[in-house]
């Protein structure tokens, strides 16, 4: 049990915190076992968290930490059980602990400390929601969420430290170095959001393309045949630089980018080593091949398809399957690319081979 | 056979005088009196800037001829050329006029020839500078000379004036009168003009032209002419397969067929095989022949091998053959006398043979406009076997063919069988593949990264004929020469390969081109990729690319086979290779496979262009698809060292 201050300690209880727990119904006895973590405002406390990028509730878990040790539910000292907060079962435990302890000594001082385990739901539901949800393609929203279990307990240990207090409202402005912290991290995580979240809320939720459309719609020598809706627009810059269009598919991890580059006869030879020496660098190649053929008989367009298969231990398989097809004075490069391959490879090479020269409409 | 003449001229006639070194060449005695007016020996300014302008090097400011077709059986073509130089190069390029002439059945008279220099003087020719020639093609020997006149003084702005006079003696000619006038030339011509006239018991000539800017209409009795204006000159280009088919032509002929010119061939030819029996002697050459195949393979083989090519076509002789006997006597012939001793010998080995003449500059029978024999320069033989039933034609001047194929040139060429009076001319049928060519080669690359190659270029049917042209008359040493300069001129000239050439004096055998070549180098030493053009598959199909532009691209058909395996070191495995190519095109396919060994690849290529006539609208995309084509050629694969082989 917390000591509510250093002049405000608790009669001690030699019951487990757990098993306190599991008798919540009853009359709780608790022990003092430290001291009660520093009051500070919820909301600073919050943001504090979002701009540094989740590492400050590192610092509250090990303060926390700190203050409650020697707590009976874990033989861990403060570092490691810090450590292990990066673990969900042992973050959810670690909050869970702290309901514990606040209920305890809430019961003596509060009288309305609010039912075991909410926290612990709530923070399981951000991880569960991010987890199986779309939501985890954007990294700001655990930003967002996930200090808010740690503010409700922070919350719960102003209350503590407000028990008797004339004034119930806490306001404990930042320190010097974490106002500088704030300072650094607000304009970074605005960054972030503008370079990496907006690009992929535009990648995950703009309009799928139809099956059958061709793309892209105009200005280009060649077009693609979407094989079904599951492809969409991304931002061009998003998947490579320099491409002129880009796709993303099903899953998390397929993707199609490609490519428009002015050439000479040489430069599919040249554009398709080239591509071959990059992806047997990037990984573990189990399989390749490649074939040559001409897009049409009549004008004598060439293309290469090439199918590579990457087996990368546990990072798991990965297949590019490429074309590269030299149009009149242009060469066009189609990289299509799946994370999962056994699912998703036949229709990576369905859009990859749709590949087909640009007929002026009559 | 060439030499200035002596002119120490003794015989006058008429105002000529003829050479005596040459009788049937005679020149005028006297000089003219009054040249041409001043203004039809020079272009008007504006004219003459645009010719400047487009930069012509000299032009024809008149080309007229005047055709008399004469009762006696003598035809009589005179000639006016006003040539006006505008450079230098228009005079290196044709300040000398030549004109030709059979000195058996013609006359040539040269009436005058002078300059109008700039400054508005005449010159007139020293005609002891007139040069006399025949051919100098080795072992042809006819009575076509070349008179040329090397005018003096020429410089830009001058204009030459030549008028002559060319009598045909028809009545010594057995094959029907003809005359076939091209209606461009290599220079713009200001200014054409043609008049026929002939004598009240003649037949009216046949005439028929294919030049759009030619315009003919009778002008009076007995009278025709054609005139055409600012005609451009020839647009010819060096990949035409008959430059002779761009010149639009006026044909001009005593009336006849097709079947005329073939009955009077088919009796020159029967004339001279009715000339005494072809000796006994040669019936040994048949022994033991029991097939119709073997018979004509032995004849073809004597014919072509043993009796060498010498053409005598003095007069008549240009046309009728000389009879077998003669032929197998003195063990020379032309190729009629050759297709003579030939139906001579396949007729005593009851062969069905048959000769058919040849004009090998054309490709396109519909061109020849009209009934002429002047289009035909060859003859060749040949037969129909029953059993398994097919014709076999053969070029007896050619000892580098087998039997059964004929010199590559050939395949495509407008000829006429003489047999059947009422045929008329077709194009020689070309082989889908007339070029093919085996490419074979392995290669050892060893740990020290030293590739040791053995390679074999192998040529079948007209291909290693024309090869054998090339080689079998050159001494062994020679040979290696050429190989290793043939050799260096594709792979480098830092490398010293071994040769061995095989079947250029067996014409039943491919030519082979074997090679040993040691590369010293450090391939897959530190590298696991290996990577190299197919060379000579690139080198061959290179022989086979147009730069024509206007004119159509006679694609001789080739067939390419390319086998390259490489073995590599043991302490390496074969792991992925190159692109498999399925390359079909409109003009052919490039097709290649691998396959792939725990310590080596095999890689096989072929090539198909078959033989098509490509029009000039195609000639972009066969260029396309040629070069796309090659340019995927290179042969890949990787390997790792001490790794498992993929399965």
């Amino acid at each position: 049990m917390w000591n509510l201050g250093y002049n405000r300690s608790l009669e001690m209880d030699e019951r487990d915190p757990l098993a306190s727990a599991a008798s919540d119904a009853g009359d709780p006895v608790v022990r003092s076992v430290g001291e009660l973590p520093d009051a500070r405002s919820a909301w600073r406390f919050y943001w504090l968290s979002v701009a540094t990028f989740g590492f400050y509730l590192l610092a509250w878990i090990h303060h926390v930490a700190r203050r409650a040790w020697p707590a009976r539910r874990y033989s861990l000292g403060p570092i490691p059980l810090t450590l292990g907060c990066l673990c969900i079962p042992v973050c959810a435990g670690f909050l869970y602990d702290c309901e514990v302890q606040i209920r305890g000594v809430a019961q003596r001082g509060i009288g309305r400390p609010g039912r075991i385990g909410g926290v612990v739901l709530l923070y399981l539901m951000i991880v569960v929601a991010f987890g199986l949800t779309p939501l985890r393609l954007f990294w700001i929203v655990p930003l967002l969420l996930l200090p808010v279990p740690f503010v409700l307990i922070q919350r719960r240990i102003n209350a503590l430290h407000n028990i008797g207090a004339a004034d119930p409202h806490t306001r404990i402005s930042y320190r010097p170095v974490q106002r500088v912290i704030v300072g650094i991290g607000t304009p970074l995580l605005a960054a972030g959001l503008w370079f990496i979240d907006v690009p992929r809320y535009q990648q995950s939720f703009s309009p799928s393309l139809a099956a059958g459309a061709a793309i892209p719609e105009k200005d280009a020598v060649y077009t693609l045949t979407m094989p079904n809706a599951s492809w969409r627009h991304v931002r061009q810059g998003s998947l490579g630089e320099g491409s002129d269009l880009e796709l993303s598919g099903p899953g998390e991890e397929t993707w199609l980018v490609t490519y428009t580059r002015q050439a000479d006869e040489e430069a599919l030879e040249a554009s398709v080593a080239q591509r071959r020496a990059m992806i047997f660098g990037s990984g573990n190649v189990t399989a390749y091949e490649e074939v040559r053929l001409y897009l049409d008989a009549a004008e004598h367009h060439p293309i290469s398809i090439a199918d590579y298969y990457l087996e990368n231990g546990i990072a798991g398989h990965e297949a590019y399957v490429v074309a590269t097809a030299l149009l009149e004075d242009r060469v066009v490069e189609v990289i299509g690319y799946t994370a999962e391959p056994r699912v998703h490879l036949s229709e990576v090479k369905q859009l990859v081979k749709s590949l087909a020269m640009r007929r002026e409409e009559p | 056979m060439i030499g200035a003449l002596p002119l120490v001229i003794i015989l006058s006639a008429g105002g000529f005088t003829r050479v005596p070194s040459h009788p049937w060449l005679y020149m005028s005695a006297s000089r003219p009196a009054t040249p041409l007016p001043d203004s039809e020996l020079r272009p008007n300014s504006d004219r003459l800037e645009a010719l400047v302008a487009e930069g012509h090097p000299y032009v024809d400011l008149f080309s007229r001829i005047d055709l008399e077709i004469n009762s006696d059986g003598t035809v009589s073509e005179r000639k006016l050329i006003g040539r006006h130089f505008l450079t230098t190069e228009g005079i290196q390029e044709a300040g000398t006029t030549t004109f030709s002439a059979r000195s058996e059945v013609e006359k040539l008279f040269i009436e005058e020839a002078y300059i109008r220099l700039p400054d508005g003087s005449i010159r007139h020719l020293d005609l002891a500078n007139i040069q006399v020639s025949t051919t100098t093609t080795p072992n042809v020997f006819s009575d076509v000379h070349h008179v040329a006149l090397p005018f003096e003084g020429l410089v830009p702005g001058s204009t030459t004036v030549i008028r002559s006079t060319r009598v045909q003696r028809t009545t010594e000619w057995p094959l029907p009168w003809s005359e076939v006038y091209p209606t461009r030339g290599f220079a713009p011509i200001l200014d054409f003009e043609l008049n026929i006239a002939w004598d009240a018991d003649v037949p009216t000539p046949s005439w028929v032209s294919d030049a759009a800017d030619l315009t003919c209409r009778e002008a009076g009795h007995r009278r025709l002419r054609c005139t055409a204006r600012d005609v451009p000159p020839l647009d010819l280009e060096p990949g035409m397969a008959s430059w002779i088919e761009a010149v639009p032509h006026l044909v001009v002929s005593r009336p006849q067929s097709w079947g005329d010119i073939a009955r009077t061939e088919l009796q020159l030819i029967q004339e001279s095989l009715s000339m005494g029996p072809v000796v006994a002697g040669v019936g040994k050459l048949l022994d033991g022949a029991t097939d119709q195949m073997e018979k004509l393979r032995r004849i073809h083989r004597f014919v072509a091998d043993d009796v060498r090519y010498v053409a005598l076509l003095h007069g008549k002789s240009a046309i009728a053959p000389a009879p077998p006997a003669r032929t197998l006597e003195r063990l020379y012939g032309d190729c009629k006398g050759k297709v003579a001793l030939f139906l001579a010998l396949a007729r005593q080995a009851g062969l069905e043979a048959y000769p058919v003449l040849v004009a090998t500059d054309r490709i396109t029978p519909s061109k020849l406009q009209a009934p002429s024999w002047k289009y035909f320069d060859h003859m060749i033989g040949c037969a129909d076997l029953r059993e398994p039933s097919r014709t076999i034609c053969m070029d007896f001047t050619s000892p580098y063919t087998q039997t059964g194929d004929l010199p590559a040139a050939l395949y495509g060429a407008v000829s006429y069988v003489l047999r059947d009076m009422n045929d008329i001319p077709h194009a020689i049928d070309r082989p889908q593949f007339v070029w093919d060519i085996d490419l074979e080669s392995e290669n050892e690359i060893r740990c020290n990264g030293t590739i040791v190659e053995r390679l074999t270029r192998r040529f079948t049917g007209p291909s290693a004929a024309e090869m054998r042209s090339g080689l079998r008359g050159r001494s062994k040493d020679e040979r290696q020469k050429w190989a290793l300069e043939s050799y260096r001129s594709v792979i480098g000239s830092r490398y010293e390969p071994t040769f061995e050439l095989r079947g250029i004096d067996d014409v039943q055998e491919p030519i082979a081109i074997a090679s040993t070549t040691e590369f010293e180098g450090e391939a897959l030493v530190d590298m696991d990729e290996y990577l190299e053009p197919d060379a000579w598959l690139n080198h061959y199909a290179g022989w086979f690319e147009t730069s024509n532009q206007t004119h159509p691209f006679v694609l001789q058909g080739v067939r390419i086979r390319s086998k390259s395996s490489y073995a590599i070191c043991e302490d390496r495995t074969m792991r992925f290779v190159g692109a498999r190519l399925d390359l079909y095109g409109a003009f052919g396919k490039l097709t290649r496979s691998y396959r792939r060994g725990a310590h080596d690849v095999t890689v096989e290529t072929l090539l198909e262009l078959p033989s098509r006539e490509i029009q000039s609208q195609d000639l972009d995309r066969y260029r396309r698809f040629l070069s796309t084509s090659l340019a995927q050629t290179n042969i890949w694969f990787r390997t790792r060292k001490d790794g498992k082989p993929l399965p």
